[in-house]
């Protein structure tokens, strides 16, 4: 499902934030992204959705060559990914249902069809009595649900998760891998940046350590 | 698919109202800059009807060396119609030109009491034709009756010419360049409101980029909003020009216009009343193209 092949990215005046990074994520996998705070998870993550470029480097999902893409081809990418930010990165003038229909107005879907799938993922994740609640009257595991159903609303074949946790306490994030250990059951690939060891011992899957901008294995980064 | 198409317009009228004074500076700097240009040509029309009546009605006065006999005046006639540009000529002898002169002078006229009949010198007045327009063909003209030997002297309103052409030469250079400037800033300033609302909103359009929208879903709204500017501020220049051409314009140039026997004072006819409001919704368009490269290039 994604493929990085030595991919090099850094910033005019730093040194490399990752450096010559290849690895494979298999279709319906889950995968921690893992490292301390400045490894380059977040960078990594943005390569994959081309919100940032590669300076060297090839990056496919989903088969498809996001390093080559095209503006319009990146958006029509997109639309089979779900993302969801550490920071939740929700409208806030807009409700609950706004929000998660976002993805699907940008393209162009009817207002039933919307209606219908936003309903369907705000039950799944347990906010359907909450659609016309604006985002900064939520709590912040409710904001990151929100945002889930935002990734989920679309179908997505891949799902990437920078730092979904981060903001959460212990409690609330468990709640949010629970539901993402859901969604991998439904055969969704899940890519998710972390560095909460607690919950990534608890939840335990497949693990890409980055360190000082390489992969490294994974056990060297458990403490 | 009425969606899709429909968004980019009830999204540029939302964007216009959220940012109201923004978008109220931006139609007056575009309504301004047009409305100047427009100003410069009414001017610029009106002077070249004056101009263009200036040429139709040029007259060349041939005064003759001798007085010519029936005979000679026949054939003169006959010679300078053949002329290229020469519609009529009509022969004034020294008599008439005298009574022409007393009339003219009229009570003054008693200061002519005992010239002789034949002090003014007869004359042949030729009407220049309508399509012989420009200076440089009635130049022409004017050299080869100079050069024939019965013309003493040659008098018409050559100065006039120049000075009127002149004139809506420098109404087209002046209106030309000042409003290359304005037009120029009025893209300038509408490119930097665009600008100032894409800053706004950049959270927005970001998140709706992850989510996959197109590079069309998220530009069209802002150039539907720039050319609603543009439009409203084409409308806007128009509408003020013509209060000013009402209240203005038309009492001062029916004085000039009276005085050289010109009729009405005109307005901008309907194709440059169509440009102008078109040039606002292309000014519009251009400045929010401006602001969307730099903001959306990645």
């Amino acid at each position: 499902m994604v493929r990085l092949y030595n991919v090099c990215k850094s910033y005019p005046g730093n040194s490399a934030v990752l450096d010559d990074i290849s690895f494979t994520v298999a279709k319906g996998e889950f995968t921690y992204l893992t490292g301390p705070s400045g490894a380059g998870k977040s960078t990594l993550l943005q390569l994959v959705y081309a919100a940032q470029r590669v300076q060297r480097g090839q990056i496919l999902v989903n088969g498809q060559n996001v390093t080559r893409m095209t503006e319009r081809r990146l958006s029509l990418l997109r639309r089979s990914l779900g993302i969801v930010f550490q920071d939740f990165r929700l409208l806030p003038f807009r409700t609950v249902f706004e929000n998660v229909g976002l993805p699907l107005e940008v393209q162009g879907v009817g207002r039933r069809e919307i209606a219908a799938r936003v309903n369907e993922q705000l039950r799944f994740v347990g906010l359907q009595d909450k659609l016309q609640r604006r985002p900064p009257e939520l709590s912040g595991g409710e904001q990151q649900r929100v945002a889930i159903a935002r990734a989920l609303v679309v179908d997505p074949v891949l799902v990437l998760a920078d730092e979904p946790t981060g903001n959460l306490d212990a409690a609330t994030s468990r709640d949010i891998l629970k539901l993402f250990t859901h969604i991998n059951e439904q055969g969704v690939t899940i890519l998710m940046a972390s560095h909460d060891r607690l919950l990534m011992r608890r939840y335990a899957r497949r693990e890409i350590a980055l360190a000082d901008g390489r992969v490294s294995p994974p056990d060297n980064n458990l403490s | 698919m009425i969606r899709t198409v429909s968004y980019p317009f009830v999204r540029g009228w939302r964007n216009l109202r959220q940012t109201p004074v923004l978008s109220l500076a931006t139609i007056l700097s575009i309504a301004v800059a047009l409305g100047i240009v427009a100003l410069f040509a009414v001017l610029l029309i009106n002077g070249q009807q004056v101009a263009e009546r200036w040429r139709q009605d040029v007259r060349m006065v041939a005064y003759l060396q001798q007085v010519p006999d029936a005979t000679e005046l026949d054939l003169w006639r006959t010679e300078m119609l053949r002329l290229p540009g020469v519609a009529a000529v009509d022969y004034t002898s020294p008599a008439q030109a005298m009574n022409d002169f007393r009339a003219r002078l009229s009570r003054r006229a008693d200061l002519l009491d005992g010239l002789p009949e034949d002090f003014l010198p007869a004359s042949l007045v030729l009407k220049v034709a309508a399509d012989f327009k420009n200076t440089d063909e009635i130049d022409a003209l004017a050299g080869r009756l100079r050069n024939d030997p019965r013309v003493a002297d040659l008098r018409y309103g050559r100065q006039w010419l120049e000075r009127v052409s002149a004139l809506t030469a420098v109404i087209k250079l002046v209106g030309g360049t000042l409003g290359v400037f304005l037009l120029c800033a009025a893209v300038l300033i509408v490119a930097n409101t665009i600008r100032l609302t894409l800053y706004s909103r950049r959270d927005e359009l970001e998140i709706m980029a992850l989510v996959g929208a197109s590079p069309y879903y998220l530009k069209t709204p802002y150039l539907v909003e720039g050319m609603i500017q543009g439009g409203c501020g084409g409308v806007l220049a128009l509408a003020s020009v013509a209060l000013l051409f009402q209240t203005v314009l038309v009492a001062n140039l029916s004085i000039l216009h009276s005085l050289l026997g010109i009729g009405e004072v005109l307005f901008l006819p309907w194709q440059w009343q169509v440009m102008v409001m078109v040039s606002g919704v292309v000014l519009g368009l251009l400045g929010s193209s401006f602001a969307l490269r730099r903001l959306l290039r990645k």
